[in-house]
């Protein structure tokens, strides 16, 4: 089953910039055509660069198209009063009040404050409510206790 | 191969250059940018072995290089972010005046941070690659940028196991007696920050060792 890939509006245009950068890049690459070295390929290095390049970029570019053919927008869920995919969440840890958007793997970025439903607390957080305490427990057991929710549609 | 020499002998100097977030802790001796990037190549080759569809040659090369621009560039840390004022415009001139902090920052430094940092790091990575041969100054500037953006697969996995790899050495010095190091709060941020499932089996390891 082929896997969906979870984004803000906003993730799905960076993926689609990054895409559209890759294939220019292949269409700078090959504007010239192969190297002239195409016909000796017996351990001419040139040659192998070239195509070990075009290998590398062709694959990138198809694993994005696979991104972009697969996304689906995240939406503001009808129950607002839980955390969705797309949530900000205020939460207390440890003394500390801190935020999080809840976002997928691929859009996530914890210096921007977005965190991956895939990651542990991400799927902790993931139903929760105002009020509801949280606990990622191990060796080190960290309760988060959740603020407040909002999502975009609400800010 | 004036050029490679050069190039060599100046990212020489990460073999030296003691890692600034231990520095803040009081870290004699502390973990040099060489060591710590060793240690990171190790673990995405032998991690990055389990996974499927995926160009391990690539990310171990990425992780070769994705600290190199500090040949030129700061080694700022999160501790660096916390001693920004959140109320205050943040530029490169302001580094210099920077006063480190422990905790966490919040949001609004970590974003000041990032803006800054990715600025001077890329200028650095312009500066180091600069008289290099293309085919490979062009070959590292691509994989950094990949890197940075963490839109592929390899790209996100070692920027995690980076995270990963900081936290298992913070633990270590940690274990080691350094108590100065929030481990609580080291742990609980790697258990927001990594979401790759063979990393997130790594980082229960670190835990559980403690």
């Amino acid at each position: 089953m082929t896997k969906k890939h979870y984004l803000t509006e906003e993730g799905l245009e960076k993926v689609k910039n990054e895409l559209k950068e890759l294939i220019q890049e292949k269409k700078k690459k090959t504007k010239d055509g192969v190297p002239e070295v195409l016909h000796s390929e017996d351990l001419n290095p040139e040659y192998l660069d070239f195509r070990q390049d075009l290998r590398l970029l062709e694959r990138r570019i198809m694993k994005l198209d696979e991104v972009v053919k697969n996304a689906e927008i995240i939406k503001s869920p009808e129950n607002k009063r839980k955390v969705e995919l797309g949530a900000r969440v205020i939460i207390e840890a440890d003394g500390q009040e801190d935020q999080f958007t809840i976002v997928g793997s691929l859009e996530a970025d914890p210096a921007e404050g977005k965190i991956s439903n895939e990651s542990l607390v991400g799927r902790k957080l993931m139903g929760k409510k105002v009020g509801d305490k949280v606990t990622v427990a191990s060796k080190v057991e960290t309760v988060y206790e959740i603020k407040k929710i909002e999502y975009q549609d609400e800010v | 191969m004036k050029e490679i020499y050069e190039f060599i002998t100046s990212v020489g100097k990460l073999k030296s250059e003691g890692r600034r977030g231990w520095k803040i802790h009081d870290i004699e001796n502390p973990e040099t940018t060489a060591a710590h990037t060793f240690q990171l190549a190790l673990i995405v080759w032998t991690v990055g072995k389990r996974k499927e569809d995926f160009d391990l040659n690539r990310a171990i090369k990425m992780a070769l290089i994705h600290d190199i621009c500090e040949v030129h560039s700061p080694d700022l840390t999160s501790y660096d972010a916390v001693g920004i004022d959140e109320n205050e415009k943040f530029t490169r001139d302001d580094i210099e005046n920077l006063k480190p902090k422990k905790g966490r920052p919040t949001l609004k430094q970590r974003k000041k941070m990032k803006k800054v940092k990715r600025e001077l790091e890329s200028e650095a990575m312009d500066k180091i690659l600069a008289d290099l041969p293309e085919e490979i100054s062009e070959d590292f500037f691509e994989l950094w940028r990949e890197y940075e953006k963490k839109v592929t697969p390899e790209a996100k996995f070692v920027k995690q196991a980076d995270d990963v790899t900081n936290l298992l050495q913070g633990m270590e010095y940690w274990k080691d007696g350094h108590k100065g190091i929030e481990y609580r709060l080291w742990v609980r941020r790697g258990k927001e920050k990594i979401d790759d499932p063979d990393l997130i089996e790594f980082l229960v390891m670190i835990e559980e060792s403690l």
